[in-house]
């Protein structure tokens, strides 16, 4: 069925290279998706993705790419049963690398810099980001990160007094780095990108997000109440 | 409370439209608070300030600038755009893009509204496809966004219904349920990460779910005036901006992938009334 729509775009300006082009060239990490094995209708849809996003250079076509949790994840549209879930969970946590010099926590400062900026990875035509400029973590655009935050995000749930629950600690501290480095690990198939295990952020720009929401002295966990509801939005999100 | 007093407006709008395109029986407003009448929905009722200025959406004076356009001898060939057929036959503009994307025979294609567009453009008019007539699909002085607004506008208030009569009609709106759901890149992103809940923000705004068609139409109801933008903006454009957020690389304007995601979207919202133009953040 597919073939038809694929062919229609294909006829007179190239030759249809049928279902060998299914899967995209060089996955860029964990298992390739072509050892797992497509089904007929993926393969197909994979033919129309690799048609449409066709004049992307190569570093941004590469992006397409799925590697396996996020293959698995989308085949189950997040919902993986119990033997998914272990796999998944035991998988990502094998990916997690720690720091050469230890788990400890970075500059709370620079945390907070990093967990509200959105910059880095935007491609395209369109407003692309400058490669060569630290990339931001996004959180916030999440999370409620303090106790009055009007801007946060509630796609994840609120971190304000994070610190205050969790204290300072070894655990504390190995339990965010690895939540931020690879939240599958925890939670397979979650919302939250896998900012180490992608090298979104360094290893050092998570130890500086950790000691932002674990100190007792950020505004994560500055000792107001937090906002009994959520606040209503203010201003309109770009683009 | 913001629903509240909204609830009170209807009536007070009712003749907004007048002064702008005499073909609107209503103002697209009034389709949106009906909506918001029926539901409880965060994402409707999120910009008090948009639901006001929506009268006087600027969107409303690019249609009538496509209306002019639509009726004007253009092109190397000099006809107008009342022979191209939006699958209601030659020149039927009533209701056809609430009845888009379809299978066209003409082309052994399923289009969009901006592919037909771009089309008949071509065949009809004789524009060359490098001719800034075809070539710029985006921003109020473009032509596309004129033509689109005008076209679309003749669906206001009409329930979705995109045809799944020929199996490529089918087939491209699987292929689109297909990449809604595709996680890739290095943020791990689908649509649904962002679009598979009601009333959650991405910081300050709120998302509209897929899966909630009262405000699902109002999402795919381009197309809108975005006053973050000061722009008309259309499908093709949004879906532009979602892949440059999720830092995934943008697909071909009208290609397949793209046309496969709107047709799954609209048939999300199926039965629901379009918005048409709509205004947006
Ligand atoms: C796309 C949305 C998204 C982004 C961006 C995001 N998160 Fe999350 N986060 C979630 C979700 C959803 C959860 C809930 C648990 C889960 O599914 O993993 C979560 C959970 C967490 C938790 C565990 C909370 C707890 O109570 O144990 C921490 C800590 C966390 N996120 C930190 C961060 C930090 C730091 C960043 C930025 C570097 C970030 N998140 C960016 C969505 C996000
Ligand atoms: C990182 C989160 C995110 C992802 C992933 C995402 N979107 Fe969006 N999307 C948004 C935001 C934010 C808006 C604007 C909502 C607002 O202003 O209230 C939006 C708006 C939209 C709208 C129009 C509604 C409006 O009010 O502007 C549509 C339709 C849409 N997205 C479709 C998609 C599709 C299709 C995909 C996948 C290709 C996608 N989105 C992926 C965040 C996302």
């Amino acid at each position: 069925m597919f073939r038809a729509s694929v062919a229609e775009r294909s006829a007179g300006c190239r030759p249809f290279r049928l279902l060998a082009l299914a899967v995209l060239a060089g996955p860029l990490l964990g298992t390739p998706v072509a050892a797992q094995g497509l089904s007929a209708l993926e393969r197909q849809v994979e033919a129309v993705v690799r048609d449409s996003w066709g004049d992307a250079p190569p570093s941004e076509a590469r992006r397409l790419a799925q590697d396996d949790t996020q293959l698995e994840c989308s085949r189950v549209r997040n919902e993986p049963g119990e033997v998914l879930r272990a796999r998944i969970q035991a998988r990502e946590r094998e990916r997690i690398q720690y720091p050469e010099g230890g788990l400890v926590l970075g500059d709370p400062v620079e945390g907070e810099r990093i967990a509200k900026d959105s910059y880095g990875g935007r491609v395209g035509r369109l407003r692309p980001d400058d490669p060569g400029r630290p990339n931001g973590g996004s959180c916030r655009a999440c999370h409620i990160l303090e106790p009055r935050d009007d801007m946060g995000g509630t796609l994840g749930p609120p971190l304000a007094r994070f610190g205050l629950t969790h204290g300072t600690g070894p655990e504390a501290v190995r339990y965010v780095y690895e939540r931020v480095y690879n939240p599958h690990a925890f939670q397979p198939c979650t919302e939250m990108p896998r900012f180490g295990y992608h090298g979104f952020l360094t290893v050092q720009q998570i130890l500086d997000v950790a000691a932002y929401l674990l100190s007792p002295g950020s505004p994560v966990n500055r000792p107001e109440s937090p906002r009994q509801e959520a606040p209503a939005p203010l201003r309109p999100a770009q683009p | 409370m913001i629903r509240k007093a909204l609830l009170a407006l209807p009536v007070a709008l009712a003749f907004g439209v007048t002064a702008h395109a005499d073909h609107m029986q209503e103002n697209p407003v009034n389709i949106l608070l009906g909506l918001i009448q029926k539901v409880d929905s965060p994402y409707l009722t999120q910009s008090e300030q948009n639901i006001m200025m929506m009268e006087d959406n600027p969107a409303l004076w690019i249609v009538e600038d496509g209306k002019e356009l639509f009726y004007q001898p253009r092109g190397p060939n000099n006809v107008s755009l009342e022979s191209c057929d939006f699958g209601q036959g030659p020149g039927v503009l009533e209701a056809a893009y609430a009845k888009m994307p379809r299978y066209f025979e003409d082309t052994g294609r399923v289009m969009d509204l901006e592919a037909r567009l771009v089309h008949c453009m071509m065949t009809i008019q004789g524009f060359p496809a490098d001719d800034p007539a075809v070539r710029q699909r985006h921003g109020n002085e473009s032509d596309h966004m004129k033509l689109q607004s005008y076209i679309a506008s003749y669906s206001n208030g009409v329930p979705w219904d995109p045809p799944m009569d020929h199996p490529l009609e089918k087939a491209m709106r699987d292929a689109g349920e297909y990449i809604f759901f595709r996680r890739a890149g290095s943020l791990d992103m689908s649509c649904q990460t962002c679009h598979s809940a009601t009333g959650q923000r991405i910081r300050a705004s709120v998302l509209p779910n897929s899966s909630f068609q009262e405000e699902w139409t109002k999402a795919i109801s381009w197309p809108a005036f975005r006053v973050g933008h000061d722009h008309v903006r259309s499908s093709q454009h949004r879906i532009r901006g979602c892949y440059w957020q999720m830092r995934q690389a943008g697909p071909i304007p009208g290609s397949d992938g793209t046309i496969a995601l709107i047709s799954y979207w609209t048939d999300l919202a199926r039965g629901q009334p379009a918005i048409l133009p709509d205004m947006k953040r």
